[in-house]
């Protein structure tokens, strides 16, 4: 029995090479949706010498065995399970209000609001320095553009936001709060910066406009990060993109979908989040390069059924588009002639569909994210622009990170 | 490669034994084990393969010139040679890092430089394997291998290759050509891997997330609570990690019809420093015992040289775990401790309750593990003094971030897998089972014991009643059960975790 169990992934592998009908959940297939479920494995390119004597072929080999391993997908979830089952059991004694989804998981969960979240972020050095930094880059940016306005929108992610039920267990660490007071300090005194704070301090109003099983914030949480930067705005102004606005604003039917999530799938924890998204009449919106998401088509939802599962790991991504591409969005609908432009990291996917709804052209730019390897420096963007509006709109961890990545952005 | 990894359980090892079993010729079996042995160690050193194939024949020449010797002088030139060869090869591959920087250090200037060589795995145990061999031959006591194939296959046997145990060639001298598979055997080596791997994987890689987030710390940051379990964890990991692998690699050999040494019984058991020396990596201890420590003259020389031979020994056995400062004080830690013992502590311990000793050892092996563990001798110190209470409860950090007590219910588990409940258990009910029910039995005793005890009851005189004997039956049925539920569990665990590290890779 145990020589059978061994040989799992031989006769998976032979099995599926053979044409033989496997059912799904036997196979490593629903394992992908999973951090670290699959991997991709090149076994050809890596066969020879040097891919043996760099141990190229060895890990491509050792992938692509992981990858036949028969169901993966439960085999991680249910060892996960049990990690959890022995940590809930730890904590009887002390009844923290949060624990690990796994052993040494950067993801916890909380059983009263049933969410998952990241650990909070501590409050290092490193930290500190990266956000004194940005700051006062920033600060001596928008000096150079006095007839520019900035906006700039911290992202209230999970690990530093006040509704964390890690916060009060943990020392030391960074909140949006923390960075939404040094950026108004630095900015002081400048008419032309916006700072928006959008952070929440409990649960109740934080899962209202964060998903529970993602760190990104729903459609409402990217609305509500919108008005409270069209209030910030002189009233002509604002009195026109709120009007744009408020024609829009409906809800879709997308209740059929639960959605698992970012955080489900790194700590493999499936909790299922019914959606609850705003939609936008968003028909006149044109995109000047890429595929449009699926939020703005009309058989959008039907879409999101034949996407099968990603539909709901990624529900953020399929719904709103991927963060990947810089695009510029048209409204046919909105004032011709007036346009913005989101500097952002993914927190801008949702954050971009809404802005249009006041701008003729919204430019993004997804250099604050952290996958981003290339950047040119915002001045010289602003330069080739006639944006009258630049919206800032990322997570603490990014605005951090952005000047170690790109050490000359905001010169 | 190791044990514990996807591609050994699902496609090495199948693929291995159903080669090895396919092919009746005992001659092609040996051929075939080594090379998979060789297949085994280029997938993780492609390079130093070449380094074990030049080991395998530099010792194989060396004892056939012993062999071939007819006058002391030159056995005794060619044996030096040997040692002088295999030593050198470790020394300079485990140790040149080290001495550049202390040299260098101690002169104030560069006057050797670090080569930054990456320590070739397994190399120490492969090293005294082969010394072992040439040694043996020069005594007289094992007959010189002609056939370098086999004796490829003894070195670097995959079983034992990459952390022991030591098996010397004597060990398995008599089954390089005759030994006998037998499906029994088999499934005794099966059982034997399932329990190791389930120590390994579900024990010390839990354990050693918690230790590997706490050791790297200063000790101001987790203060006691923080110190305290990093060590514990540490304790624990290193044990199930290291007996795990033993295990298994026991278990394998089994599987082929080889019988190596034991390497671990319930070492945390002990009483005295001298006693879990004899229970914790046995096949070392064995080593340094035969190798060095008679050779010095053991204890048959004045007190004065038998504390030199005492503590070169000990020296050596801590350098040989790795080329730090740590690991030599760490050695040497050990050696003050069996001296001390020697002379004064074990009469009082005899004196005393048996418990007293039992918390005296495991004082002594967790602060041992302390020096093995912690980074750096500066922060021993700090370590120390945090255990004593030097930084408060949590340092600077909270309770919740340490993430200790996320640990406390696998605590019991833990201690239950380092006591011998599961031999005791199993000669009562043979005793039970052959009508002697009040038959004294010991678990794990602590001299003697060489062979690895089964997993199952065997009854070695008639049952007393054939219920009794049904009863044992579905004992060992729900032992086989119990130990494929460990490796599906192991498996899932193997699957899911990129945590998997294997201490024993540095030495």
């Amino acid at each position: 029995m145990a020589c059978l169990f061994l040989c799992g992934p031989a006769i998976l592998f032979g099995a599926l090479k053979a044409g033989i009908a496997v059912p799904v959940e036997l196979t490593a297939e629903p394992a992908k949706y999973l951090i670290g479920g699959v991997s991709q494995s090149a076994i050809l390119p890596n066969l020879n010498i040097d891919g043996f004597a760099n141990k190229k072929l060895q890990a491509a080999i050792e992938d692509s065995v992981g990858n036949y391993v028969p169901s993966k997908a439960n085999a991680l979830l249910t060892n996960a399970a049990l990690q959890r089952a022995i940590i809930t059991f730890s904590d009887l004694p002390q009844s923290f209000r949060c624990y690990p989804t796994y052993f040494d998981s950067s993801v916890i969960y909380d059983p009263t609001c049933n969410a998952l979240a990241q650990k909070p972020l501590q409050d290092t050095k490193e930290v500190q320095n990266g956000i004194r930094e940005f700051a006062v880059g920033f600060a001596d940016l928008v000096q150079k553009f006095p007839d520019r306005k900035f906006v700039i929108i911290v992202a209230d992610i999970s690990n530093t936001s006040l509704s964390n039920p890690a916060l009060c267990l943990s020392d030391d660490t960074y909140t949006t709060v923390m960075l939404n007071a040094m950026l108004k300090k630095v900015c002081a005194g400048f008419e032309n910066v916006s700072v928006i704070d959008c952070s929440y301090d409990n649960p109740r109003d934080y899962y209202q406009y964060f998903y529970r099983t993602d760190h990104h914030w729903n459609g409402w949480g990217a609305l509500d990060a919108y008005e409270r930067s069209i209030d910030s705005l002189e009233s002509n102004y604002a009195e026109r993109l709120r009007g744009a606005l408020n024609d829009t604003v409906s809800l879709k039917g997308l209740e059929w979908l639960s959605e698992h999530g970012y955080s489900c799938r790194d700590g493999l924890m499936l909790i299922n989040e019914p959606v609850n998204e705003p939609e936008f009449s968003l028909s006149e919106i044109t995109l000047e390069e890429g595929s449009p998401p699926l939020m703005l088509l009309d058989d959008g939802v039907a879409r999101m059924k034949e996407a099968g599962p990603i539909a709901s790991y990624d529900f953020y991504q399929t719904w709103y588009g991927q963060w990947q591409d810089t695009v510029a969005v048209n409204d046919g609908a909105a004032l011709p002639g007036s346009s913005a432009l989101v500097v952002c990291d993914s927190f801008g996917t949702a954050f971009k569909w809404i802005a249009s709804t006041g701008f003729g052209r919204v430019e993004t730019l997804y250099d604050l994210h952290g996958n981003r390897t290339e950047a040119t420096p915002l001045a010289e963007t602003l330069l080739g622009s006639d944006c009258e509006i630049v919206f800032l709109v990322a997570c603490a961890a990014d605005y951090q990170k952005v000047l170690d990545r790109f050490p000359g952005y905001l010169d | 490669m190791v044990f514990s990894s996807t591609i050994f359980l699902f496609a090495f090892l199948p693929l291995f034994l159903a080669v090895y079993f396919a092919l009746p010729w005992r001659a092609v079996k040996n051929v075939v084990l080594l090379a998979f042995s060789l297949a085994f160690y280029a997938w993780g050193e492609p390079v130093y393969v070449w380094l074990m194939i030049g080991s395998i024949c530099a010792n194989w020449v060396f004892a056939l010139l012993i062999d071939r010797s007819g006058r002391d002088i030159s056995r005794k030139l060619f044996l030096v040679l040997a040692l002088a060869a295999n030593l050198a090869v470790l020394g300079f591959y485990k140790y040149q890092g080290f001495l550049a920087y202390n040299v260098n250090r101690a002169l104030g200037e560069e006057f050797l430089a670090d080569l930054q060589l990456a320590l070739p795995i397994g190399i120490s145990f492969f090293t005294l394997q082969a010394i072992t061999y040439v040694v043996d031959v020069y005594r007289r006591q094992v007959q010189v291998q002609r056939n370098p194939l086999y004796l490829g296959m003894y070195i670097a046997m995959f079983p034992q290759l990459v952390a022991g145990p030591i098996v010397r060639y004597s060990d398995i001298e008599h089954e390089i050509d005759n030994r006998r598979v037998t499906l029994e055997g088999f499934a005794q080596g099966l059982r034997l891997f399932c329990v190791g791997l389930g120590k390994k994987v579900l024990l010390a890689n839990t354990a050693g997330t918690l230790a590997d987030s706490l050791l790297p710390r200063e000790a101001a940051e987790i203060g006691f609570v923080g110190c305290f379990s990093g060590v514990a964890a540490y304790t624990f990991q290193i044990y199930f990690d290291f007996s795990g692998y033993s295990d298994m690699a026991i278990g394998l050999g089994k599987m082929m019809g080889f019988d190596y040494p034991r390497n671990f019984n319930y070492p945390y058991t002990s009483r005295s420093a001298t006693e879990f020396w004899r229970r914790w990596h046995m096949s070392l201890g064995g080593f340094f015992r035969d190798y060095v420590y008679i050779p010095l003259g053991g204890n048959r020389v004045s007190t004065p040289r038998f504390v030199l031979n005492t503590m070169v020994v000990w020296g050596l056995t801590g350098i040989w775990h790795g080329a730090a400062w740590n690991f030599v004080l760490w050695g040497l830690y050990w050696g003050i401790l069996i001296l001390l013992e020697k002379f004064f502590v074990t009469r009082v311990l005899d004196r005393l309750p048996r418990f007293v000793g039992h918390i005296w050892c495991a004082v002594l092996f967790f602060f041992g593990w302390l020096l093995f563990a912690v980074t750096g001798l500066e922060n021993v110190g700090e370590w120390v003094a945090a255990m004593f209470g030097a930084y408060g409860f949590t340092g600077t950090s909270t309770l919740w971030e340490l993430q200790s007590w996320s640990y406390i219910s696998l605590v019991p588990v833990m201690i239950a897998g380092s006591l011998p409940w599961a031999p005791w258990l199993r000669k009562k009910l043979e005793a039970w089972a052959e009508g002697d029910g009040h038959r004294k039995v010991t678990a794990a005793p602590e001299k003697g014991n060489s062979a690895v005890p089964p997993c199952q009851a065997v009854l070695r005189a008639p049952a007393a009643s054939v219920a009794r004997a049904r009863i044992v039956m579905v004992a060992n049925v729900f032992v086989d059960v119990a130990l494929l539920v460990v490796l599906v569990l192991s498996s899932m665990s193997v699957v899911s975790s990129s945590y998997n590290p294997f201490i024993y890779f540095q030495f």
